[in-house]
């Protein structure tokens, strides 16, 4: 059972509001729309449901994965190896900055909002445990570990001081030295496994935040009206739903990622002479 | 068979492909005579001299003559490999290795499209491995993949290189049915391309297709075309990635086709993805790219004329 | 080297106040002053746009420190709820060039409400126009209240937009209490000296 606070944790990550500059990343939609390639609210989940297929799910979800298990693990490596691979597997330059610029700013926003340790005393020790506590767990226990943590029980922040513990910090410091790039859904699958989500729990969030944010700016490009936008959202849940089942716990190296078509307007998009996203 | 050459051992190989391994042949078992091609090449080259080709294992249905020096530019050889089986069938595995030693400058190619044909069971994989040592430049451009209905196709790719050599990579994939010409009717396409200097990843461009599972035919994937080409120049250390990328990207505006650029992870290259109607205007596109690509890194651009598919 | 060891000024205000106008002529005034200068304008949308803007600069600044940033049709976002895009972009500037003193960030073209996060703009100046009617600082908006400098522009059209600057002077005053207001001219470089030293002032000298 996943208990409240991850639960929050998971809503607060997937919220739009959450500061990490998702409004300004179209992942090609805006190209897609300039060029008349996409015109109807179908067109658009038709559109959304191929990423979620072909990237979300096969990249995206498999890096998550991955970076997920490996922070169960205390496996800084297997993180920095989900890292690269995910950003040798996306070949619009756009796209790779729009992911990594989000990841960065989630790591630096946790370091600041989530980074103090909690002068609660057990809590000290309990930050102490909980890279060698996860580490013992597999990925699915690491969930219990995190709720036996009595520090993370319901009411807690179960990201307080995940920002400063093991693998979230060694990975920001990654960053932060050019050793990693920090792509978006790896940094959301460390920080999850940190706050006691499963991978599963985690690739849906981010699928879900990403096909959210794609019909918002498709939306704020101004074609599509609000119930469109919410029916095209609901439509693709089954679709997010089994991608997510389907790759979460893929092996590393079974990593794809196949939309040419968005790739080429991707690539046409970074020579775009209008643009109002960054991506 | 003997345990060493079991793909079930081999990484590369991805699980589906090694349960269709496990499928018997009614004719010939996999890695039968003719079946397990093999070519294993290995290029030198002294200071501004011809490059030479020091050694050459190859085994049917790949078959090389030799290599040619007519290439416009200074001391590139050209190496043509046939292959008179006329395609690829159920339980082929074609292996090609390519090693291009410091210095040396070699396009590698095909002599025609390499057809992979309707299957009933087994699968079949092409192999390459291109190494480039300091220095070197090295192209491989073979002719298209048309994958029929009913196969299943591996395709694995490997590129491993210098930080100062350059590698230029061409791919055209077509998905082309043999009765009715409906494309994606094969059972399985599984592609990957892995491209790393040094032991940095920089490129992974890997799709599993099963179009019987999932219509790729959707506004992300391959929306109303039915052909995609991929050029890949990787070129770390070339002057300005920035200016071959715009270049390329301006280059292929006038094509039929719908084309982008853009640059590599770590600034090693750029890739060029190619989406058109027909094979042929998407070979033109990549030809084209591939000829910019050649003019920026040797100031000599490909010798497209002597193509002639 | 962050966003956090330079100067941060942010000009918002509607569309067609004049904050590009104003952008270009505190570029000069501080660069000759001795300060080492950024500028970014969020809703950079066209190709020309991003071209003229560096060009504005090309004398003054190095290109690297002259940028555009999308803000997906969202301007308020990017300088109010989530400036972390802006931010990114300063720590850019930092990393190639720590000598850096002051970026100017100018919003994207926006409504009376529009109002700089204070993590994003230490000084945050709000840009109106004397065409757009003299009744603006009467309507409290926000960006008109809460900034650190009001920025009248526009005063040469006073006449013959039939606005009485006396008034838009004593409604400012009004909404604004202690908190400053200048009157510009920026196309005449009126009052830009007045809106340098509120600059200095407020947070070079500090």
């Amino acid at each position: 059972m996943t208990s409240s606070a991850a639960l929050l944790t998971a809503m607060r990550l997937s919220d739009s509001m959450l500061p990490v500059g998702t409004y300004t990343a179209s992942y090609g939609v805006e190209q897609y729309l300039n060029e008349d390639e996409i015109e109807t609210a179908d067109e658009l989940g038709e559109l959304l449901g191929g990423y979620l297929r072909g990237v979300i799910g096969p990249a995206e979800t498999v890096a998550l994965g991955h970076a997920h298990r490996s922070a169960a693990a205390g496996d800084l490596d297997g993180v920095l190896a989900a890292d690269e691979r995910l950003g040798a597997a996306t070949l619009p330059a756009e796209f790779r900055d729009s992911s990594t610029k989000a990841g960065r700013k989630l790591l630096e926003l946790l370091a600041e909002t989530d980074g103090d340790p909690v002068d609660d005393g057990g809590g000290g020790a309990a930050a102490g445990d909980g890279g060698g506590g996860a580490a013992t767990g597999d990925g699915g226990g690491a969930v219990d570990g995190v709720n036996g943590d009595p520090a993370a029980g319901d009411g807690a922040d179960p990201l307080a001081r995940a920002a400063v513990d093991g693998t979230v910090a060694e990975f920001a410091a990654a960053c932060e030295a050019g050793r990693a790039d920090g792509h978006y859904p790896v940094v959301l699958g460390v920080v999850c496994q940190r706050a006691g989500l499963s991978s599963r729990e985690a690739a849906l969030a981010n699928a879900y935040g990403s096909v959210s944010g794609l019909l918002a700016a498709a939306q704020r490009l101004g074609r599509f009206g609000h119930t469109a936008i919410q029916s095209q959202l609901s439509a693709l849940f089954p679709v997010i739903e089994s991608v997510s089942d389907r790759y979460h716990d893929a092996e590393l190296d079974a990593m794809c990622s196949f939309a040419p078509l968005a790739d080429v307007m991707g690539m046409s998009h970074e020579r775009a002479d209008r643009r109002l996203f960054m991506s | 068979m003997s345990a060493a050459d079991d793909p079930a051992d081999d990484p590369v190989v991805p699980p589906a492909f090694r349960e269709y391994g496990d499928q018997p042949l009614p004719q010939s078992p996999a890695f039968g005579h003719g079946k397990n091609g093999i070519a294993d090449l290995v290029l030198g080259r002294e200071g501004d001299n011809p490059t030479r080709l020091l050694s050459d294992l190859v085994k049917v249905p790949y078959h090389l003559t030799g290599t040619l020096d007519s290439d416009p530019a200074p001391g590139l050889t050209t190496v043509c490999l046939q292959e008179p089986t006329g395609g690829v069938a159920q339980g082929d595995r074609h292996s090609l290795s390519v090693e291009a030693r410091s210095g040396a400058r070699a396009h590698v190619t095909t002599q025609s499209a390499t057809k992979v044909h309707s299957m009933k069971a087994n699968y079949a994989h092409l192999d390459a491995t291109l190494v480039a040592e300091s220095g070197a430049y090295l192209e491989y451009v073979p002719g298209p993949t048309i994958v029929n209905e009913d196969a299943r196709c591996l395709q694995t790719t490997t590129v491993e290189m210098a930080p100062d050599a350059s590698v230029v990579v061409g791919d055209i994939f077509v998905p082309d049915g043999l009765t009715d010409h409906e494309p994606f009717g094969f059972e399985h396409y599984h592609s990957r391309l892995e491209a790393s200097v040094d032991d940095d990843l920089v490129c992974a461009d890997a799709v599993d297709l099963r179009p019987a599972e999932r219509d790729p035919r959707d506004p992300a994937t391959v929306g109303d075309y039915a052909v995609v080409g991929t050029l890949y120049a990787f070129a770390p250390t070339a002057a300005d990635v920035d200016a071959l990328a715009d270049a390329l990207h301006d280059r292929l505006a006038d094509h039929e086709v719908a084309a982008g650029a853009s640059l590599l992870k770590d600034d090693a290259g750029v890739t060029v993805r190619v989406l058109g109607d027909r094979s042929t205007d998407v070979t033109a596109a990549v030809e084209a790219a591939w000829d910019e690509t050649r003019e920026a890194l040797l100031g000599v651009g490909a010798p497209l004329e002597g193509r002639g598919r | 080297m962050g966003y956090r060891d330079v100067a941060k000024v942010g000009l918002g205000g509607p569309v067609g106040s004049g904050k590009t106008a104003l952008v270009q002529r505190l570029v000069p005034r501080l660069d000759d002053a001795g300060y080492d200068v950024g500028v970014i304008a969020n809703d950079i949308m066209t190709q020309e746009d991003a071209d003229r803007l560096r060009d504005s600069f090309a004398d003054r600044l190095p290109t690297d420190l002259v940028a555009g940033v999308e803000t997906g049709a969202c301007p308020h976002t990017g300088i109010r709820e989530d400036p972390s895009m802006n931010l990114a972009k300063i720590d850019e500037f930092t990393e190639r060039h720590p000598e850096l003193d002051v970026v100017l960030i100018e919003s994207g073209g926006d409504n009376l409400a529009a109002t700089f996060n204070p993590e994003l703009a230490d000084y945050f100046m709000f840009v109106i126009s004397v065409a757009e009617g003299d009744d603006i600082p009467r309507k409290r908006g926000p960006g008109v209240t809460q900034a650190d400098l009001l920025v009248v522009n526009k005063t040469d059209l006073a006449p013959h937009v039939d606005v009485d600057l006396d008034v838009l002077r004593d409604d400012a005053e009004t909404v604004r209490g202690d908190d400053p207001t200048v009157f510009t001219n920026c196309k005449a470089e009126e009052g830009v000296g007045e809106v340098v030293d509120s600059i200095e002032r407020s947070i070079l000298f500090a």
